[in-house]
């Protein structure tokens, strides 16, 4: 009986963190989202990025202002040269990747100066667990990362 | 011997009716299948449906409160009353400055009830076939829909939501609807007018049972800090121009879709919601979609709302609803974690 009951509280719990994490719309790039990317076997780097979006009647062919932050906090960089090609050929390829593209400058683990440049895939795009996936680039290391979306509203 | 044969036999038949009666009723409650009234095979009870009267309404005038002020609720006399929310998949079809056959904006022509179908102007060929906002495997997408003025993330994602079909439609979740859809999902509405404390009421029996309140005391909306983002059916309020109720809106959260189709919003968009009663028997609802955050102008959406005389009901979306259960994303992994079953998926 009582582990019935803890089962039902279980899955009132589960549905109560569920919903909400279900529950954002909007451009699909807005918030923060947080993974790692790969320099080698051993080298794992985490990374946090926020997006912004501000949209503007007249503003641009965009139609607004897509705004991002790289590791936001103490040691946050903006992103420049922030891009974002949509799919073309209508609904037909309207479930292929978005590609993303930024550069921020930053600093690196020992204090350095050093230039980011990312090309990433953003898929999943209606659930919320969308991801970013592609290479990431600081200086002359590279390799791939992937970063999922952070839910809230 | 024979009146035992005839007891048994006058139990089965009893008992066959009754069952017969119990699958016809379970049956008249049943459709549409979805969390909350939508189209897909998903939870919960759906259609508003029920409560005659309209007709006869039709005829009769506009009621009005002691001082005048349009009724928008059950007239004194009324036994009861609700109004018949109809079910309004895609918003794009009833937009007033949606082009015509005969060509030219719609104006007031796009009223009553259900959209979903006809034809559409299409302008780009290649992208769309030739129907706008068509049923099952036909959606056509943003290209299909040159009057709404779509921005290019907005199309994109307009453009995904059409090839899933609306696989990820927080109505499914049995999220409550927001912004215009309140009075697109099918089920009944009650308004109730309190002039004396200077409130309009919205109760909704679907919408996961939420209700508005809509502040007729000329106050402002609060400071843009202090909503940002934070409600799903944003804090509204009203004043009355002529026999028009109109309703500004503002503080939507991004929780929410505008209709089933998929059309998205953000939490920039500010709704203008005008409201008349032309006669007992119908609301029209005229709804501005003011967002520049999904949109690079502003776009209308408008429909009639037919009276029902009768009363409205209890709905619960959550009970049974297993959509969230069986919902797949893009790469076939359950949204919800099933543990062991979630591993066998994949």
């Amino acid at each position: 009986m009582q582990g019935r009951r803890l089962r039902f509280v279980c899955l009132l719990a589960c549905l109560a963190i569920a919903i909400p994490a279900l529950a954002q719309f909007g451009h699909p790039l807005k918030g923060s989202w947080s993974g790692e990317w790969r320099e080698n076997r051993t080298n794992e780097h985490r990374i946090l990025l926020e997006f912004k979006w501000e949209g503007k009647y007249g503003s641009n062919p965009e139609g607004g202002t897509l705004t991002g932050t790289l590791n936001p906090g103490p040691n946050s960089a903006p992103m420049k040269n922030l891009k974002v090609v949509y799919p073309t050929g209508g609904v037909a390829n309207a479930d292929a990747p978005w590609q993303v593209h930024f550069e921020a400058d930053t600093k690196d683990e020992s204090g350095a100066a050093i230039h980011v440049t990312v090309d990433g895939f953003l898929e999943n795009i209606g659930a919320y667990r969308r991801f970013m996936t592609g290479t990431w680039q600081e200086g002359t290391r590279k390799g791939p990362f992937k970063v999922t979306a952070n839910y809230g509203l | 011997m024979r009146s035992r044969f005839s007891g048994r036999f006058l139990t089965i038949l009893v008992a066959g009716l009754s069952v017969f009666a119990m699958a016809v009723w379970s049956f008249s409650q049943a459709a549409p299948a979805q969390g909350q009234g939508g189209g897909g095979a998903r939870g919960g009870r759906g259609g508003g449906g029920g409560g005659r009267g309209g007709d006869a309404a039709a005829a009769e005038p506009t009621p009005r409160l002691p001082d005048g002020t349009i009724n928008l609720g059950r007239a004194p006399n009324d036994v009861d009353g609700k109004w018949r929310l109809p079910y309004i998949q895609n918003m794009a079809n009833n937009s007033p400055d949606r082009p015509q056959a005969g060509g030219g904006a719609g104006g007031g022509a796009a009223r009553g009830g259900r959209a979903g179908g006809g034809a559409a102007a299409a302008p780009d060929a290649s992208a769309a076939p030739a129907r706008g906002g068509g049923g099952r495997g036909q959606r056509g997408g943003a290209a299909s829909e040159p009057w709404i003025p779509f921005l290019p993330w907005s199309a994109a994602i307009y453009n995904y939501n059409s090839k899933n079909e609306s696989k990820y439609d927080p109505e499914g979740y049995c999220l409550p609807p927001g912004g215009p859809r309140l009075y697109a999902t099918p089920y009944p509405m009650v308004v109730i007018q309190q002039p004396e404390l200077k409130r309009i009421y919205l109760i909704f029996e679907g919408g996961t049972h939420v209700w508005r309140e809509i502040f007729m005391d000329g106050r402002p909306h609060p400071p843009k800090d202090a909503l940002d983002g934070t409600t799903w059916l944003g804090h509204s309020v009203g004043k009355w121009e002529g026999d028009t109720l109109v309703v500004d809106v503002v503080g939507f959260n991004e929780g929410t879709w505008l209709d089933y189709y998929g059309h998205y919003h953000t939490d920039q968009m500010h709704l203008v919601e005008r409201w008349t009663r032309p006669n007992k028997a119908t609301l029209h609802y005229e709804a501005t979609i003011d967002d520049p955050g999904a949109f690079s102008a502003p776009w209308r959406t408008a429909w009639d709302i037919p009276w029902a005389s009768d009363g409205i009901r209890e709905y619960i979306c959550q009970e049974n609803n297993q959509y969230l259960n069986h919902l797949k994303d893009d790469f076939g992994k359950y949204i919800i974690d099933h543990g062991e079953d979630d591993e066998k998926s994949q």
